[in-house]
């Protein structure tokens, strides 16, 4: 009977192994990918084929061929050069933003948390409008005003997006900031900057992280969508969502400028999502607990 | 039991073959005239384009009036862009200030009320005392009515009187029927607006119509805005025809046999007005190289497919004083460049663009996208334009008036039509004079000045046409605007739909003539 249990609990064990084995492999692939992606864009100038703001009308809306594999535009300019150059734009663009959001946000949240009482309310209360609003309705309203551009496409969004990570930091830091260890910093006399910065916020990175990770994939895409509609990059800028915006009326005759940088938004939002998920099973352990026991069922 | 199903299966397809029969009867009869009914797609109709309703004193609405066969005006212009009488039998000038038009006598309103001098007098009067741009084009001192013939004096000589006349907002209307609460009118059009929203209009013949009977009883005019959504309406057969498909659409229906297309050049001109405002472009040499480096012909036949043709000055070649009457400068980036160095602009810092005493030339191009010719041609310039070292600065913005109105640009690229009364005194007067309410590039010139007031007191047509070349090429010459090309207008249909064509004014579309098989 001893000796069945010891057996099912060894097999558990060697399960749960295996099953992090597999989360580790796939952290790995998916982080190689993104990094690939990351060093296709940044060195995306030295890349290019051609240069992917030079006009040549006599070749315009060439079909792929070997010399133009994603064919030309109608301004016959490289469409494969296009879409590494919007890259560039696109992903480097979403990092900001994500970074923007994940630093203001996680900040406000630490204060908020921390400091609590009636500066909270009052701070909570405005994020509070802000979620109220529907998001990308907000964003294209922003961006309306604050006229067209990336950078203010970033501004936009970044208005809409900052009180989930506030939101997310503050809830971590009220879980903690009753935690003994937090009182015996505060006995031993250390200061709040330090006890935020060193003991709490070192402890509410993963979730944070685990969201930025998320949300560098939807970021991509609310960009990619204002700009699309003219709110975001503006010409002739190489950007995922315009380039999609312009050949939109050419769908039915030259579908391979809509198709080239609609395929590099799917393959990028889908490798961030993809990481953003790995990187959610090796740091949440209550998350990787319920796969866990959801699977043994 | 077998045999009666049998039987039941045998009455069942000998009823279906009996109704498929009968389908393909009905669809082989012809449908009276009451019976037809023709959807119509255009982007022309919509609240961005001030042409919302049917009432013509009102802003831009005669458009609308006019186009949907609702309203109809004093006199015409024919392919040629000359006047012929319409409304009106023929007129006389009696004096420089005095016009006598006769009306013709068997023309009734929709409402079968007649139409007389009486009722045409009132139309005008309200015409002048309501809306904001007739009273300044008119010029009307006073009209007097007397039986089926108008007089109408002018405060200032009027030459060009009959000609704006034939504006959309000139578009006779019964008075005494009034304006409805959703700006209908009673006209005198071969169909008339049983329901009129922002979205569409629906119209219904005017079956005592006095030029002949409608052919088609209902005419359902729908906005739509989107270039694609147009055209997939055409192709999926939602509406008959469509007026403004993107030209990458076009192609699709060019190379298909299901559809006919009607296409005329229009005197809608792409045209960029430079600033003389703006340090840079007050240098001539700027103003030149610019001209010189504008690519007319890729523009044309690549980014519009061939829709349009290079424009030299503003006025397309089916009139007299346009097309090739005048001279521009040629395509020649090698020129321009040689043009920029002469005038002390050379690259010191080796970026690609040239500086003169520390200043960059880089231009704000400022533009909408409403028009999607407009920012084709901006990114075409960017391009060309950085070739020569001028950067370019491209604002493609609908809220483009609240930057004209701050002067925060150097280049202002618009579309115009340079000629809706078929005479070249409007444009002019609205782009180049002193003062005149279109004059975005703040340009002087004092012959222009002096030629222009000239045209406003010569009636003689030959005499005013040698005008309009010498003021076009004075223009031409100082590079205050650079003329991009001239639009091709173009309707798509499919193949029943007859008598419906493209017309160089843009003005007639919905017509008596309109049928479908």
């Amino acid at each position: 009977m001893e000796l069945t249990t010891v057996k099912a609990t060894t097999i558990k064990i060697r399960a749960h192994k295996k099953q992090q084995d597999r989360i580790m492999i796939k952290l790995v692939i998916f982080m190689a990918l993104v990094i690939l992606l990351l060093f296709i864009a940044a060195f995306a100038a030295q890349l290019v084929p051609y240069d992917p703001y030079a006009q040549d009308l006599t070749i315009a809306l060439q079909a792929p061929s070997q010399a133009h594999p994603f064919g030309t535009d109608r301004y016959g300019r490289d469409m494969l050069s296009r879409v590494i150059m919007g890259g560039q734009t696109t992903i480097y663009s979403a990092l900001l933003l994500v970074g923007v959001i994940t630093t203001f946000g996680t900040l406000v949240g630490l204060f908020c948390g921390y400091k609590g009482g009636k500066i909270d309310s009052f701070i909570m209360r405005v994020s509070d409008i802000f979620l109220a609003f529907p998001g990308m309705v907000f964003a294209i309203a922003v961006a309306g005003v604050l006229g067209g551009g990336i950078i203010n496409a970033v501004v936009a969004l970044a208005c809409i997006s900052w009180p989930k990570f506030a939101r997310l930091a503050r809830g971590q830091v009220l879980a903690i900031k009753n935690m003994p260890y937090i009182s015996a910093a505060k006995l031993s006399g250390s200061r709040p900057t330090k006890i935020v910065f060193k003991h709490i916020l070192p402890n509410i990175t993963g979730p944070i992280l685990v969201t930025a990770t998320l949300d560098i994939g939807t970021m991509m895409m609310e960009l990619a969508g204002l700009s699309f509609l003219g709110l975001g990059a503006m010409p002739p800028i190489a950007e995922w969502g315009s380039m999609m915006s312009d050949g939109r009326s050419m769908l039915q005759t030259a579908p391979w400028v809509i198709l080239a940088p609609g395929c590099a938004i799917f393959i990028a939002v889908m490798l961030f999502n993809l990481l953003g998920d790995t990187v959610r099973d090796v740091l949440d352990p209550k998350t990787k607990k319920e796969k866990f026991t959801w699977r043994r069922k | 039991m077998k045999k009666k199903s049998k039987v039941l299966t045998l009455v069942l397809t000998g009823v279906l073959v009996a109704g498929m029969l009968s389908g393909c009867g009905t669809a082989g009869s012809t449908k009276s005239a009451e019976e037809k009914v023709f959807n119509y797609g255009t982007m022309a109709y919509s609240t961005g384009n001030s042409n919302v309703g049917m009432n013509p004193h009102e802003s831009y609405i005669g458009w609308s009036t006019l186009r949907y066969g609702v309203g109809e005006t004093l006199f015409k212009f024919n392919e040629k862009m000359e006047l012929e009488p319409w409304l009106a039998k023929d007129y006389e000038q009696i004096d420089e200030y005095t016009v006598k038009i006769n009306l013709r006598d068997d023309v009734k309103f929709s409402n079968g009320k007649k139409m007389t001098g009486e009722a045409v007098k009132a139309c005008l009067d309200d015409l002048i005392a309501v809306h904001d741009r007739a009273p300044k084009d008119l010029q009307i001192k006073s009209i007097t009515a007397d039986g089926q013939s108008i007089t109408i004096t002018t405060e200032i000589k009027s030459p060009s009187l009959v000609n704006y006349l034939c504006d959309p907002y000139g578009c006779i209307i019964d008075m005494e029927a009034g304006v409805t609460a959703d700006k209908n009118v009673v006209g005198t059009g071969p169909y008339v607006a049983k329901t009129i929203t922002d979205k569409e209009i629906n119209l219904v013949a005017n079956m005592d119509y006095w030029g002949g009977k409608p052919k088609v009883g209902t005419v359902n005019v729908k906005s739509i805005t989107d270039g694609d959504t147009l055209t997939m309406a055409l192709q999926s057969g939602e509406i008959d025809a469509a007026q403004g498909l993107p030209y990458a659409s076009l192609e699709l229906f060019q190379s298909n046999d299901d559809y006919t297309i009607s296409s005329t050049n229009t005197s809608r001109v792409y045209q960029a007005a430079l600033n003389y405002n703006s340090a840079a472009i007050k240098d001539d040499a700027v103003r030149k190289a610019m001209a010189m480096s504008m690519d007319k012909d890729g523009f044309t036949t690549v980014l519009l497919q061939g829709n349009g043709t290079p424009a030299i000055g503003p006025f397309p070649a089916n009139f007299t004083f346009g097309g090739d009457a005048v001279k521009d400068t040629s395509y020649d980036i090698e020129g321009a460049k040689k043009v920029l160095e002469a005038a002390g602009w050379v690259d010191t810092d080796g970026d690609g663009i040239r500086e003169k005493d520390g200043q960059k030339l880089s231009i704000k191009w400022l533009t909408y996208t409403s028009r999607q010719e407009l920012p084709l041609l901006a990114e075409s310039v960017q391009a060309s334009y950085k070739l020569v070292g001028i950067d370019v600065q491209v604002n493609a913005t609908d809220s483009y008036k609240d930057f004209l109105k701050a002067g925060d640009y150097d280049v202002f690229a618009n579309a115009f039509v340079t000629a809706p009364t078929g005479d070249p005194q409007y444009y002019f007067t609205t782009h180049v004079v002193d003062g005149s309410d279109y004059n975005r590039g703040h340009y002087h010139n004092d012959k222009v000045e002096t030629l222009v007031a000239q045209l406003r007191n010569e009636f003689d047509t030959e005499k005013r046409s040698d005008l309009a070349v010498q003021i076009s090429q004075q223009v031409l010459n100082d590079n205050a605007y650079i003329y991009a090309s001239h639009l091709k207008m173009s309707f798509v249909m499919k193949k029943g739909v007859t008598g419906f064509t493209a017309h160089p004014s843009d003005y007639y579309e919905i017509t008596a003539n309109l049928d479908i098989n």
